[in-house]
């Protein structure tokens, strides 16, 4: 009965000269899954392109008749098992013609990339875990990664790798990239498949990090590349930046990397070597220009509290801002030189944004000394003003 | 006799210190300020032959960074300078003729169209005219 | 030295009849009784606008008119200019302390029924200052172009477009156009400095002639009184100097913000509300239902609003009208009346 209703259902809401689809009339009905994957297809990025049912599965839709609908013989191939699927979505994805169609700017190399990755390599030999097109992209609702409901969206990425990879999903989301892009909002942020590839999705290689994290470090990159610690890290077969920066959970640098307990350093060169001396030089500047930026920042809260103006002295302080961030940034040079010069200007800045915060505060006490002097004459001479009428009468 | 002596001298000092107290911040208040107002229309950005083709110059228009660039091909471009990812300063690269923040790698066309890296959103841009061979910075309409 | 003072007065009596102005000046007399501390307010209610006169034209010296200058220039003034930021402070604080004085001049004159025969046009000019002042407040607020003044202009102006046919036309009147632009801002700004103004000088030159020609209410009926000049006039002076260091406090410790600049894209921030003097009122209207049978509540709420205005403009003859033994009675239970419910209101405004 359900069945009937069901069908006369699809029957009139078919338009009479589209192509004829029967499939969700059976389908949608089987059971509670099955109603919600013919549900969820209604807005899935394929069917807005115009695809139906029979698009990737095959078979005749016209038709009502389950033998007749879903005969091999018609092309129906039903669901892919995992090791086909690369393929089954291939049919159309690998072939320019036919992306031509429905979406001529998306590349046609995802199978291609897909089985140069670790996931594609460890699924051909056999290994059935490995991830392959349906689980990151989910069927039947798949949106397109713009879309913020879909997996592949920035932010939806770490959990939809974190599937699996649950450890270094979250080791993500505890480093700066993930609060990034987590919690400030940043989509501009990398996610997993901005370092390791969506589809070719690898490791990187330790030659290929720097590479990878130099795409937005640039700066970092540069100075490194140029410095004497590039030629002996290549000698050692250390990963560029993760040396000292770690992978997933990249916690924001501080200081501390350079010297101290703490050092990064203090893997390779011994504490008491010209080689610590200078970068203790180096985590020496950086602390004092740190320090006379906090403290700008203090006085000029301390003087907006009181309501006084302080554009300006912010202005600066941005200012001191940029150059102590490009002072960090000098350090991948490792000359301490330069990063003092960087440095200190950035200190100069602070202070003189500090100066104008406590002018601010002392322009304040000025008022209010200014407000209690004239309080005074006003008041003396309306006393005197009141004595004298009253002396008069 | 005397209390009204006293009275009366009492309101003149009165009077001569009311006075001095409003005409103090009043004449100070009519003096102008060194600085000049900010968030000006227009600001100077130098003689035409201190720009050479390929250079580029940061001012400062009331508050905000302002990026003066003479491409290769001796065309005028005015942007804001403060990148839209994190507020760095932008810098122009005439190796690649291009607007480029060092912070994260972010890069603009000579339009302040956001082009490559992470910056979600185009530089402003202000209008750059030339009034005799001095180049002056104007607010885009 | 007195013979000199003597030529310098004849001298102008022979252009001016000023003899017979301090003549007449020196017969004005006070009464003196327990509550005669509320003619004080009046002279307060002027000395303010004086000073509002003051502090407008030295603010005038570095404000700019326009949606991409008001606020630049209120900010310049507020953090660079010397004093800018005690000019624009005693401005705001002394225009609420005037509009808070009215008030109390107002309901001490109602009160003391000082509105009767022969008073009736004193009233009605008092009235129409209060009006004044109360737009040259909604008129000022807007200038700083800042989001607070912005938003509250838009809410505060929306409402004249609920007038029925001719709404429209009267919010565009006022806008200059649709919404709250810089054409607005061009309005308001003639109308604070130089419409509003010049007719309130003109109402408060005409409100002052009939208190000199009509002399003080119950002047024959008290039992002591003290002369105008000098006795009452200095000490008048004393507490406009008190009054003129309340303000400084006012403007010193609670220095009026600058606030963000209005973005008319932007959403309104959150607890937006009119200055208190507008409260009551605006408390009404958002009590009301959104319909009332068949007319829109909003409508509903204004002509009460103006009815109830136009009742109180129209005490004085009213008050005639009602039975002399009962009328004492009757305006002191009106009065109020009226001031428990504004001051319920306004309260309930500023807490909701």
């Amino acid at each position: 009965m359900t069945l009937a209703v069901l069908v006369l259902a699809a029957a009139l809401a078919a338009p009479a000269s589209a192509a004829v689809n029967r499939c969700a009339a059976c389908h949608g009905g089987i059971d509670e899954k099955h109603a919600a994957l013919v549900k969820g297809f209604e807005r899935d990025i394929h069917r807005e392109k115009g695809l139906t049912c029979a698009a990737c599965h095959g078979g005749d839709p016209t038709k009502d008749d389950a033998a007749e609908a879903m005969d091999p013989e018609k092309g129906f191939v039903g669901a892919p098992s995992k090791a086909d699927m690369p393929r089954f979505c291939g049919k159309c994805h690998s072939d320019p013609a036919a992306m031509r169609r429905s979406n001529p700017s998306l590349p046609v190399d995802q199978e291609l990339k897909y089985y140069t990755s670790r996931h594609g390599k460890l699924l051909k030999a056999g290994d059935g875990r490995a991830a392959s097109c349906a689980d990151c992209h989910p069927p039947h609702g798949m949106r397109p990664p713009k879309d913020p409901t879909s997996s592949v969206y920035a932010k939806n990425i770490p959990r939809t790798c974190g599937t699996c990879h649950a450890r270094q999903s979250s080791d993500y989301r505890a480093g700066v990239h993930g609060v990034a892009l987590l919690e400030k909002g940043d989509t501009a942020a990398p996610v997993c498949n901005t370092c390791h590839g969506n589809h070719g999705a690898t490791p990187p290689a330790a030659a290929s990090i720097a590479m990878v994290c130099g795409s937005c470090h640039a700066n970092n990159m540069e100075f490194f590349k140029a410095s004497p610690m590039a030629k002996a890290w290549e000698k050692k077969g250390f990963h560029a930046c993760a040396t000292c920066h770690g992978n997933h959970a990249i916690a924001k640098p501080t200081p501390e990397l350079l010297s101290g307990s703490h050092a990064v350093c203090l893997k390779c060169h011994a504490p008491a070597s010209p080689q610590l001396a200078a970068a203790a030089a180096m985590k020496g500047t950086l602390l004092s220009v740190e320090t006379a930026y906090a403290s700008a920042e203090a006085a000029i809260k301390d003087a907006e509290v009181r309501g006084m103006d302080m554009e300006d002295a912010r202005d600066a302080l941005g200012q001191a801002r940029m150059a102590m961030y490009q002072a960090r940034t000098v350090v991948h040079s490792f000359q301490p030189a330069k990063v003092q010069e960087v440095a200190g200007g950035g200190a100069d800045l602070a202070r003189k944004a500090e100066g104008e915060a406590r002018a601010a505060v002392l322009d304040f006490r000025n008022r209010r000394i200014g407000l209690g002097l004239a309080t005074f004459v006003l008041t003396f001479l309306a006393g005197a003003l009141y004595l004298r009428v009253k002396d008069q009468e | 006799m005397k209390r009204r002596t006293f009275l009366n001298l009492a309101i003149v000092s009165g009077l001569a210190g009311t006075a001095s107290a409003l005409l103090y911040p009043v004449l100070r208040y009519l003096l102008p300020p060194e600085e000049a107002e900010a968030e000006p229309e227009t600001v100077k950005a130098g003689p035409e032959k201190d720009f050479a083709p390929g250079s580029s110059k940061i001012l400062k228009f009331g508050r905000k960074p302002v990026i003066v660039i003479r491409d290769l091909a001796g065309g005028f471009h005015a942007l804001s300078a403060t990148c839209t990812h994190l507020d760095c300063i932008v810098q122009y690269r005439k190796d690649r003729d291009l607007v480029w923040c060092a912070c994260h790698n972010g890069n603009y066309d000579l339009s302040g169209k956001n082009v490559s890296g992470p910056p979600p959103r185009p530089l402003d841009r202000f209008e750059v005219k030339l009034v005799g061979s001095e180049v002056t910075v104007l607010r885009a309409a | 030295m007195s013979a000199l003072k003597d030529a310098a007065l004849s001298w102008l009596e022979e252009r001016l009849p000023l003899r017979s102005a301090m003549e007449f000046a020196s017969h004005k007399r006070v009464p003196v009784h327990r509550g005669d501390v509320f003619y004080y307010a009046g002279g307060v209610c002027m000395f303010l606008f004086l000073l509002q006169v003051a502090t407008g034209i030295l603010l005038l010296m570095y404000y700019r008119v326009g949606s991409d200058a008001s606020y630049e220039s209120v900010r310049y003034i507020s953090a660079k200019v010397p004093f800018g930021w005690l000019m624009r402070s005693v401005h705001s604080w002394g225009a609420n302390l005037m509009v808070l004085f009215i008030f109390i001049h107002m309901f001490s004159v109602y009160f003391m029924k000082a509105f009767r025969k022969p008073r009736e046009l004193t009233w009605l000019t008092g009235c129409g200052l209060l009006g004044l002042a109360m737009a040259l407040g909604f008129s000022g607020y807007l200038l700083p172009w800042n989001e607070l003044a912005f938003f509250a202009t838009k809410v505060g102006t929306d409402i004249l477009g609920q007038v029925p046919l001719v709404g429209h036309w009267l919010l565009r009147l006022v806008r200059g156009g649709d919404e709250v632009t810089g054409a607005t801002l061009s309005r308001f700004f003639g109308l604070h400095v130089a419409v509003l103004p010049a007719l309130t000088a003109l109402g408060i030159g005409a409100h002052l002639l009939l208190v000199q020609v009509q002399g003080m209410a119950h002047e024959h009926e008290a039992r002591r009184t003290m002369p105008f000049f000098p006795d009452f006039l200095v000490r008048d002076v004393a507490l406009w100097l008190l009054v003129l260091n309340l303000v400084g406090v006012l403007a010193v410790f609670f220095p009026w913000e600058v606030g963000r600049k209005a973005d008319a894209l932007g959403s309104a921030p959150a607890g937006i509300k009119p200055e208190w003097y507008f409260l009551a009122q605006y408390q009404f209207l958002k009590l009301l239902p959104g319909r009332v049978g068949m007319v829109p509540g909003e409508l509903l709420g204004i002509v009460a609003l103006n009815g109830v205005g136009v009742w109180w403009l129209l005490t004085p003859f009213w008050d005639a009208a009602v039975p002399e033994r009962r009328r004492d009675a009757v305006v002191r239970w009106a009065g109020l009346g009226a001031i428990t419910l504004l001051t319920v209101m306004t309260v309930w405004g500023h807490l909701s």
